[in-house]
């Protein structure tokens, strides 16, 4: 596959993805990862090593799991209504290709307005993608807020 | 909890800093023990789990925070009733205050010292 057509195919994955969080499209959203994957929210920088420091997120695939069903409880009441949310993906880049991996960056700017206000999240996002039969399927998603270093208000969707 | 902003969970702790009438922040972390990595790795994926601004619990906490912060702002009604369970108030056998676990002792007993505090400062 070329490089083109790579980076369109990554590119459709990453919209797609950002059209079920900002839906809550939660069951589709889960549906993206792989059995072995980490969502991963950093605190206080980049996030060197999530197992010797405190993350705001750091699932695996079952806590992932977890995070969806509190979701579809209805008594997530930070989630109750939930918030709407609009978010604009950009500066895609494949930083590189391993076998079935596919290690890709960009930057998000989350729009949320919910009971308390408005909220603007910057972030930037890494993720390792891997190709699995016909499809392409999230085994990280890294999402490196550029305030993760001060006071943060409630994160209780889909980012 | 250690009047007034600290307060020592089971596996986390958190520090409470007011910054004005309508906004704090809530600063919390694992405790961790010396030479006991296994523990300190599971306190610290249970508080992320379940406590910051995305955890299963406080995230949820915080919002309820944040919605009694908008209810006492609107003054209407203008004072909230902290009397549930002041009949039964009574002294342990240590000779502390105290009430049925539904009772609002700890309420009382904490703004009845902070105005104690604010008055004779």
């Amino acid at each position: 596959m070329d490089q083109a057509a790579l980076l369109a195919e990554v590119t459709k994955f990453i919209y797609r993805e950002a059209r079920f969080a900002d839906d809550h499209d939660y069951d589709s959203w889960e549906a993206l990862w792989t059995d072995d994957a980490i969502y991963w929210i950093p605190a206080n920088g980049e996030g060197e090593n999530p197992d010797e420091e405190m993350s705001i997120v750091y699932d695996n695939r079952s806590r992932i799991s977890l995070r969806i069903r509190q979701l579809h409880t209805g008594k997530r009441h930070s989630q109750t209504p939930r918030s709407n949310l609009r978010r604009l993906v950009s500066n895609i880049e494949i930083l590189g290709t391993e076998g079935e991996d596919i290690r890709v960056t960009c930057n998000a700017l989350v729009f949320e307005s919910n009971l308390r206000g408005e909220t603007l999240w910057a972030s930037r996002n890494e993720f390792l993608l891997r190709r699995q039969g016909d499809e392409l399927k999230m085994a990280l998603k890294k999402v490196i807020l550029a305030n993760n270093h001060t006071a943060l208000y409630t994160l209780s969707f889909l980012i | 909890m250690i009047f007034p902003n600290l307060f020592i969970a089971e596996i986390q702790m958190f520090v409470l800093q007011p910054l004005g009438v309508d906004e704090t922040v809530q600063h919390v972390t694992a405790l961790q023990f010396k030479g006991a990595p296994d523990l300190n790795r599971r306190m610290r994926q249970q508080t992320m789990g379940s406590v910051g601004p995305a955890g299963f619990l406080l995230a949820d906490d915080t919002e309820m925070y944040e919605r009694n912060q908008r209810g006492v702002q609107s003054r209407s009604p203008e004072f909230l009733f902290l009397g549930r369970g002041r009949h039964r108030e009574r002294l342990d056998e240590a000779g502390f205050l105290t009430g049925d676990v539904t009772d609002e002792v700890p309420s009382r007993g904490m703004w009845s010292h902070y105005r104690q505090l604010m008055e004779t400062a």
